[in-house]
Parts: C-alpha cells; structure tokens; sequence
C-alpha cells in the first residue's frame, strides 16, 4: 500500500475512462462494476441504481444475490453472499439525479479505509458518468427527432411552395387551364404518381363532367389498388373530386391522402373564385350559343379516342352554314347572333344525348359522335342537320333561308388522334362546300392527296402568271339559226411544265385562295380585251364573254379595273360580257348587286353562266341587272341525240328568259339534233364542240374569217 | 525420448507427463509415443498436448487418439518451447494426462470472432455441470490476441469467484505468426479451448513472476488494447527507451536495444502486487509499445530482472500451489511459463529452473510449455499474466 498515494487519482481515472467511454448507460453500468472489483482485486462488483441492482460480477452464470447486494450500506462492513459465503464488502454511494451506491466483496480480506475513499472517488466518477451518458442519450434521441422533424419541415416546405404558386396564379388572375394544371401536376409530383385528374361537373351540362388531367396516361390500363379521391367545392357545394390513382404495385398512405385534400382545398379555392368559374364555362363553353368550345370539343374528343383501341367508336361531323354571311349583312348581327343560336339548338335535336355539339366560331359547328348506335348513323345525322338547316328560320320577324355543308369523318385506322380526325373532318367538309353545297361528303384518304396537290397547285400558280403559263382560248359562240359567230368566250388556260393541264374550275377556286386571282383576273381581262379589238375590226356587233369570280366581284376596284381594259383597248362597253355564276350572285347579294349596277353603266352585258345549278329564286333575277341567261351543259345533254329527250328544264329557262327579256345561250352543244332542237323552242344561241373547240387566239380571227357552215338537213 | 514419470497408487488421482520429439520425424508417431508415456493404465481424465509449431498439430493429435479411446477429452495448443520433467526443449511434443477417481473433465472451444468475452462465455460454458466439491477452469488461448483480460472477463461472467481460472496462451516459438489450438480432434486458430477439471481433492493454483519495479511509477496516457501509445503524455517508446538509458535515435536496425526493451517488461500496480505485461515487440512508426491488456490511465511501472529474481518468483509460484492444497502432496502440476522467462533465464537458467520446480514440488511430475501469455485467478477478478509463471498442482 506504499504506492496507494501515487496510484489512487490513477486508479481512478483509469476506472472513470473506461467507464465514460461506455455509449449507454447499460453497459456503463456493467463497466463499473466489472472494473471496481478489478481495481480493488475483489471477486465482487455490484452497482445499485436507485435501490435496483444495476450490474453485479462473480457470482457467475447464475442469480445474483439482488437483495443482499441492495442491502449493503455506504461504508466497510461484511455480508453473507449466496454461494460464496461470508465476504468483506465496501460500498459508496453517489448522490445524483439518480443515486446510486458502488459495492466491492473480497473473499480473503477487508477494505481499508483508503480503498474506501478510493471507491468513493470511484463512486462519484460513476454517478457523474451516468448522467452525463444519460444527457448523451437524451440529446442524441432528441437530434434523432430533430432530423426527423426537419425532414417533416422540408416535405411540408415543398408542399407549401407548391401552393402558394398554384395561390398566386389564382390571385394573379392566371388562366384557369394553368390553375388547374398547377394543382394536377403538383399533386401528382408531390405524391409520386404519374397522373392526378381533376373531374368537375359542367354546370351547363350536368352529368357530362369535365375532366382536366395533369399527364396523360401512355397506355389506358385501368390502376390496381385504391385511388384517391378528395372532393372539390365551389362556394361550398361539392363540385367534383381531385382523383390519384397509384403507381403500379404501390399503395397510398394517410399522409398522401393529406396532401391530396390540400390540393384539392385550392383547387376549391380557386374555382370558388367567381370570376374563375366565369372563367372556366368561358373557357368550355361558346357565350352566344351555350355549346361546348372548341377547347371542350377536342378534350371530349381526345376522351373518346383513348378508348378506340379497346374498340370504341368515334366520327366527327364539321357542319359549315351556307350563305350564312350573306344573311347575316342583310340581317344585322344582332339578328345574326340570333340565327346562330337558333341553328345551335336545332344541331343539338338533331343528335343523342350522348353526342355533343359545340360552336368552333364564326359559323362552323362540329358534331362529336361516340357509340357503335350513334357513329353506325353518322351519315344519317348529317343528312338531318343539312334537312334542319334547310328550314326556314324565322329570326327578328324576318324569314331566313340558309343551309350546311357536312363533312364526315370516322376515327378509325387513318386517324389516331384528335388533330387528324379535325383535319379529316374539315377536309370533308371543304369537299362538300366546293361540290355544291348542301351536302354531306364522307372523308376519303384520297382527300388528302386532293390536299396535297392542291397545295403544290398553289405554289405553282402563283408564279404562272408571270411564267407565262397561262393562256386565253376562245370559244365561238353562234346564232343557232345561220350559224354566223356573235361573241367569243374567253377561257382561261394553265398549262404547266410539269403537272399539265390544269382545269380552269380547279385554278380559279385555287387563284382565289391564294390571292393570284385578282391579278389573273385582269390579265385575263386585258388579253381578252386585247384580242376583241383584233377581232372586232369589221364585226362591231362582236362581243367578247369574260368569266369573272366572285373574288373579283368583291374587289370594290374592279369596275374600275374593267373600265381601264375597255379605255385601254378602245372597246366601248357594250363589246363586253362579264359572265358570272349563278351561286355567286346568291352569295354575295348586296355587294354583287352594287357592283353590277356599276358595271352595266358601263355598258357591259352580265350573263348568268351554269344557269339552272344553283339556288336562285326568281327574285334574283328580278333584282339583278341580267341579260343573258346561259343554259347549263347538262341540261342541254337531256335533249339526247334526237328528239325523244327531256327538254322540260330548256323550256322553262328559254321561257323564263323570254318572259324576263334575257337572252339565252345554250352551252355544250354537241350533236345537230341538240342544235336543232334548241332552235325549235327558241333558243338564239349556242356554244359548244359541233360548232368549235375553243381555239388560241391567232387562230380565231381564221376561224371568224371562214364561210358560215351551211345547216344541216333536220 | 521418453520420460519416465512416477505414477500415484490406483486409489488417488493420478498425473502422467510423456514427451517425444516431433518436428524432424512422424508426428503422429510423436503424439502416440508422448501419449502412451503419460497415460500408464488407468483411465484418462483429461489429456493436455502442448506440441511444436513445427510438426502439424492434426497429426500429433491423431496418434494421441490412437492411444485412447474416442471419448477422452483432448485440448492442446502450440507453444514457445515444452517443459516435460527436467526436460526443457523446443521441436517436440508433450502430453499431460489426468486421470483417476474422484477426477472429472469436460471440454469447450469457441472462436475468437464473435469477439473475446463472447469466446470467453463459452469456452466457460464447460464448466455447469461439473459435480465436484473443487473445481477449476483450464484455458488455453490463441497466442497472437491483445484481448485476454476480455477472455477473462467473459469467462469468469460464467464461473464465478467460486472457480479459479489457470492456463497460457498458444506460442510459436517466437515466430509470431501463427498459434494453434486443439480441442479433440480438431485443429483451430484464433480459439480459445477449455477444460473444466472437478476434482475431489483441493486444486492449487500458484503465481510468480520474480521482476522488480524499477525506478517512478509512469501513468499510460494512451493506449488502444494491444499497444501503448503514450506514456506521461510522450511517445510511448521514445520514453521507454529513453527511460532504460537509450541514446535517442534508436532505430529498428538497432538490435541490442531492441533486445532490451524485450527484456523489461511493464507492471501494472495491483493491491495484490503488479500483474505484469510484456513488450512483445515496438511499433517504430506510430512510437508505439507492442503490449497487450494496459488500459489507459492506468499506472505502470518498469519492471527488470534478473536470473535470480526469475528463480526466486518460480519459488513463490511453487510455493502458493502446494499452500493450496491443503497439506496434501501434490500428484502433479502443470506449468505455464512465459517465453519471456526462457529468454532471460537462457538454456542454463531453464534447466537450474525445473530443477528447482522438481525440488520444490516434491517430485511431482510436471509438464507444460513456453507461453506467450498467462492465465491465473485465483482471488480478484482479474487473471492475465505476462512474464509470470503459473502452475496448477492436482492432489
């Protein structure tokens, strides 16, 4: 004991490190008393922590004596120990938050007072330890919730950013597509889905809900497992719902049913927002007639498809109004507006509830067809609106005619998606305008080719002019009675290097979309003032029959323009004919009629060409200043090649031209009978192939030259 | 060549030492020829086979086996040299063997892997059971693990104070590369093996190491287990060599200092004396001491010796053996001697050393090995010995 001076504070630290090097108090314990019997060289260790025995050593594997131990005071003593008999013991105690008492046994001698003060140290050491290793672990759990929560606070944070951007663009007044594209897609992203859908109900259409989705889905495969649903107010009545499906094979938990109510109260929010849900009809639905948009027409269409693959079926129907600007300048716009909404409700009788009608603007509708009933009878609902249209609708105390013109198209192989199956709808429908109107025309692939070389047409007729690809030929037109020639016909001619011939009623409808026509028209014009001047010399009762198109009717210059060519080539007005259509003159009534009257005082006749295709009423002509009534071809092929054919329609437009003081010409005479026929009810003149072919122009003054033919015996 | 040992009367426990060497001939011959010198007739408790690191182990233990039946139990280990009577050499094998009335047995062995305390709870586990009135636990350990006081600490968890542990740990004649265990048949490494002796007769335990403190005591500022770092807060080998009188700059080409730091081991201050470490070897990069089982903060004095007070330890040992068993003569005695002794004691000291065992001992038949490590308890809680002589007497 010499050295107890020198070793005690050592023999203390040393228990004391290794003692606070222990990471729980558990094992602190176990340290201690292991180390105390070790220290004092005693078989016996034991800690008791609040009367409990914490930790005892040498009694081996089995029970310790628990009580005896407990019972040991502070200070040196002895005490009788199960299985090892009568032992020195000494035991200190340290007083804490949680006290506690430091016992060492010997077997073959006592402590000394020295050691005792020794264990103290020991004893205080421990009690000090244990609850600094106790605070340890108390900060330790308390930084492990620390971490947690700050992963809590940076998920919420996330989420708060997401919904003070979807607030902001409500309060920013954003459109209400990106509002609901906010909420779709940041619940989507927040939750860790593919796809959050936003179902509402149209208040103009109930039962037919609006669907706005943040991601479309790439196959149509229903989701296993429960979606999550979280309704949807507006001004505190439900609305609709916020609807997630899970990803595949994963499952949502109260937290992601948490997170969807968020979104959902903000998308409430910003569907309560009054102008908002102003905004939202306004964003599916057309003011003036109440029908779904174009917007809500393709969303419904785009629906539709998705199920085309599993065998669904889908046609679309484009319904043009014929004439119906014409009516709208006659009527006022106020009357017109009236007329829309009128034609809105009769396209929506004539369809199922299932199908949807909706208003693409000006004055195109389009028709959604779904279900095998419905599509199997598309070409039959066209025919219905087309026959709707065609009744008289009676608007602002006036009486109203106009009609439609209906493309159809079926969403089937050629067309996946809803761009195609509009385009293929639209190209129909364009077909159906340009073959007479009134009609219904189904899309056929071969459209498309129609298109494509359209557009090519187009690009190349815009530098024909200046290519010189176009010519004028003159056709002769003759008195039926000596055959001596009256006027020529001035046609216009296309040939290109490449595609060929191109047939005047194909050009001009194309020179009049590109805007060639205006500049075609007048070149036309001159040449074949031009070519009167060279002709008339000797036959001053020679006219010259110019065809003019609408475009040019509606050019306020162009009077002008005519006047220019007769001044220009020393012709007096009465040395023209400006031959138009008969559907121009309905379409465009109160410009054309203005610019006639015109043009007459110049002295130019006006002549209705294809006379009996179109949709006159007699007080067209009435109105008009007419002079000449030109019979269509197909109506002059009826007389036949003798004398058994229908002549009925000749005879009436003979008459009627009669009656009216209009001269009539019949055109595509072909056979002596047709001649001879047309002269007996009194037809004057005629143009076709048995007297000439239109011819170029150098020939024509040979051909005007030659002898008139002789007639032939009847 | 074989010893030829005095065996007790058929009525008491009996201890047979055998011997053969091993290494340059047929080690299974080896074990069998050792085998059937310790074991003369009566029926084996226990046999012990300390063998060379030189012969294979598995072989020695074979022919072992072939000289008793399949249900002795065998431990063993490798070593740093045999002791066998007044026979002290290195190549060879011995066997202790136990027997007799009154004398009971049992083996364990476990792995270092799961760690050295778990290895020392159930190395110990060998122990429940034994039915009597004295008892002891008999560890042999790997030679090359800085963790025995965790070995002991884990076994005596299982024993209890009412069960003195003993044993060494494996050598390698100084290689220290690799020691083996035996337990049975099976050869290990990084083991510990046990046999749990339960005798009628009082079971004597005796420890003695004969160093003496040399100069003031040096408080271990820094150490990790297996090595001192820093002693009063300095480089730990700077301050030893500094301390045994070195010139600074001793490097590791420096052989003679190398030497003598071998030569000094560490003694740690005890109540019941210093329990000694060894410096087994100097870590030149880290400045470090190569010694096991120093905690930190603990305090430390160097320890020298020399042949004289190596001897005069080996008579305490002896001495506390025999005191504890009661008056009775001992009918022999197992001997645990650290390399370290054999060192510094020299071929001529070992020898004047098992003769002064046998005389002390009264002629009881002794055999054991050259060990790099101790193991005795016998009061305390503490039981890892470096430098130290530990004996076990049977009565």
């Amino acid at each position: 004991m010499l050295d107890f001076v020198h070793q005690s504070p050592h023999q203390l630290v040393e228990f004391i490190t290794a003692v606070a090097a222990r990471e729980d108090g558990v094992s602190a314990v176990q340290a201690a008393a292991e180390l105390a019997s070790e220290e004092f060289d005693a078989e016996i260790g034991a800690v008791v922590v609040e009367n409990r025995l914490g930790a005892a050593v040498g009694f081996g594997a089995g029970e310790p004596p628990a009580a005896a131990l407990c019972a040991i005071r502070p200070g040196l003593g002895v005490a009788d120990l199960d299985g090892l008999g009568r032992c020195h013991v000494a035991a200190a105690s340290w007083k804490d938050t949680t006290p506690g008492r430091l016992v060492v046994g010997r077997l073959d001698r006592a402590f000394t007072p020295e050691e005792r003060n020794l264990l103290l140290g020991m004893a205080r050491g421990l009690g000090l330890t244990l609850r600094t290793i106790e605070a340890l672990e108390t900060e330790r759990a308390l930084r492990a919730a620390h971490q947690r929560q700050a992963e809590e606070l940076a998920e919420r944070q996330r989420l708060l950013e997401v919904l003070l951007d979807i607030q902001r663009s409500i309060s920013h007044r954003a459109p209400l597509q990106d509002i609901l594209d906010a909420v779709t897609a940041g619940a989507a992203t927040l939750l860790g889905v593919e796809r959050v859908s936003l179902v509402l109900d149209d208040a103009l259409d109930p039962g037919r809900p609006i669907v706005a989705r943040s991601v479309r889905a790439a196959s149509g495969a229903t989701p296993a497992g429960d979606a999550l649903v979280a309704s949807v107010h507006v001004n505190g009545q439900p609305a609709g719902a916020l609807v997630a499906a899970p990803p595949d094979g994963g499952e949502f938990d109260a937290g992601d049913a948490d997170l969807l109510t968020a979104f959902a109260e903000h998308a409430s929010l910003a569907l309560t927002d009054a102008q908002t849900v102003q905004a939202m009809e306004q964003a599916f639905h057309d003011p003036l007639t109440g029908l779904p948009n174009r917007a809500l027409f393709v969303e419904r269409l785009e629906q539709a498809l998705e199920g085309v693959d599993a065998g669904a079926e889908v046609a679309v129907l484009f319904v043009d109004l014929d004439r119906f600007k014409a009516v709208n300048d006659s009527i006022g716009h106020a009357a017109g507006d009236e007329l829309l909404r009128a034609v809105a409700g009769r396209i929506v009788n004539c369809l199922r509830s299932a199908d949807t009608a909706a208003r693409f603007g000006g004055d195109e509708f389009a028709v959604l067809l779904e279900g095998p009933k419905s599509v199997a009878s598309a070409e039959g609902v066209a025919d219905r609106i087309i026959a709707a249209m065609r009744r008289p609708f009676s608007i602002a105390g006036k009486t109203v005619l106009i009609g439609a013109s209906v493309g159809v198209a079926y969403g089937d192989g050629s067309a996946r998606d809803a761009d195609q199956l509009l385009r293929n709808a639209d190209l129909a429908m364009y077909r159906a305008k340009h073959d007479g109107r009134g009609r219904r025309v189904a899309f056929q692939p071969a459209m498309l080719t129609d298109v494509l070389e359209r557009v090519e047409l187009e690009t190349a007729l815009q530098t024909a002019l200046g290519n010189g690809e176009l010519v004028v030929a003159y056709q002769p037109l003759v008195d039926l009675e000596d055959g001596r020639p009256v006027a020529v016909e001035a046609l216009l001619r296309w040939t290109h290097p490449t595609l060929g011939e191109v047939a005047p009623s194909t050009f001009v409808s194309i020179a009049e979309d590109v805007g060639a026509i205006v500049d075609i028209g007048r070149w036309a014009l001159n040449e074949a003032c031009a070519q009167a001047a060279a002709i008339r010399g000797g036959r001053p009762w020679l006219r010259m029959a110019v065809n003019v198109s609408a475009h040019q009717i509606r050019d306020p210059d162009f009077p002008g323009t005519v006047e220019a060519a007769l001044r220009h080539h020393g012709l007096p007005g009465s040395a023209l004919t400006l031959e138009l259509t008969e559907t121009l003159l309905v379409d465009e009534h109160g410009d054309a009629l203005a610019q006639l009257l015109r043009l007459r005082d110049l002295g130019v006749a006006i002549a209705l060409d294809d006379f009996g295709t179109g949709y006159s009423g007699l007080r067209y002509l009435q109105q008009f200043p007419v002079d000449v009534l030109k019979i269509d071809r197909s109506f002059v092929a009826l007389l036949g090649d003798d004398h058994a054919g229908d002549d009925a329609v000749v005879r009436t437009i003979i008459e009627l031209g009669r009656v009216m003081g209009m001269r009539t010409v019949a055109e595509g005479i072909e056979t002596p009978a047709q001649a001879e026929r047309l002269r007996a009810l009194g037809c004057r003149m005629g143009q076709g192939f048995l007297f000439a072919r239109p011819m170029p122009g150098d020939r024509l003054g040979e051909w005007l030259g030659r002898p008139a033919p002789t007639r032939s015996a009847a | 060549m074989s010893d030829v040992t005095s065996i007790a009367g058929a009525r008491t426990r009996w201890v047979g030492v055998g011997h053969a060497p091993a290494a340059a001939g047929d080690a299974r011959d080896a074990g069998r020829r050792a085998a059937a010198t310790a074991v003369q007739g009566s029926d084996p408790a226990l046999l012990l086979v300390f063998a060379t690191p030189y012969a294979d182990l598995g072989e020695i233990a074979r022919g072992v086996r072939s000289h008793v039946d399949a249900d002795v139990p065998v431990i063993g280990c490798t070593t740093s040299g045999e002791i066998s009577g007044l026979t002290v050499g290195s190549g060879g094998v011995v066997v202790v063997a136990l027997g007799g009335p009154g004398l009971t047995a049992r083996t364990a062995a476990a792995g270092l892997a799961d760690g050295p305390r778990a290895a020392g709870i159930a190395a110990a586990a060998c122990v429940a059971d034994l039915d009597r009135p004295h008892r002891a636990l008999l560890l042999l350990t790997e030679g090359l693990t800085g963790s025995r006081s965790e070995i002991v600490r884990g076994a005596y968890s299982v024993v209890g104070a009412g069960v003195p542990l003993v044993g060494g740990c494996a050598g390698d004649e100084l290689a220290m590369a690799r020691t083996e265990q035996l337990h049975g048949d099976e050869v290990l490494s990084d083991a510990v093996v046990a046999a749990a002796i339960g005798s009628d007769a009082p079971i004597g335990i005796g420890v003695g190491h004969g160093w003496r403190r040399v100069g003031e005591p040096i408080v271990v500022t820094a150490s990790d287990g297996d090595r001192i770092l820093r002693l009063d807060d300095r480089p730990a080998l700077d301050f030893f060599l500094e301390r045994l009188g070195a010139p600074s700059g001793v490097g590791p080409e420096d052989e003679e200092w190398q030497m003598r730091a071998l030569s000094h081991p560490l003694g740690l201050s005890r109540p019941g004396g210093e329990e000694v470490r060894a410096v087994i070897g100097v870590d030149h990069t880290d400045r470090a001491l190569l010694c096991g089982d120093v905690p930190q903060g603990t305090m430390v004095w160097i320890m020298q010796g020399d042949a004289e007070t190596i001897q005069a330890g080996t008579a305490i040992a002896c001495d506390e053996a025999l005191a504890a068993l009661d008056g009775r003569a001992p009918v022999g005695v197992v001997a645990f001697d650290c390399a370290a002794r054999r060192n510094i004691l020299g071929a001529d000291g070992v020898v004047k050393e098992v003769e002064l065992m046998a005389e002390r001992l009264g002629g009881a038949p002794v055999g054991g090995f050259y060990t790099y490590g101790e193991i005795a308890r016998t009061r305390g809680s503490r039981g890892v010995h470096n430098a130290t002589l530990v004996l076990l007497a049977l009565a």
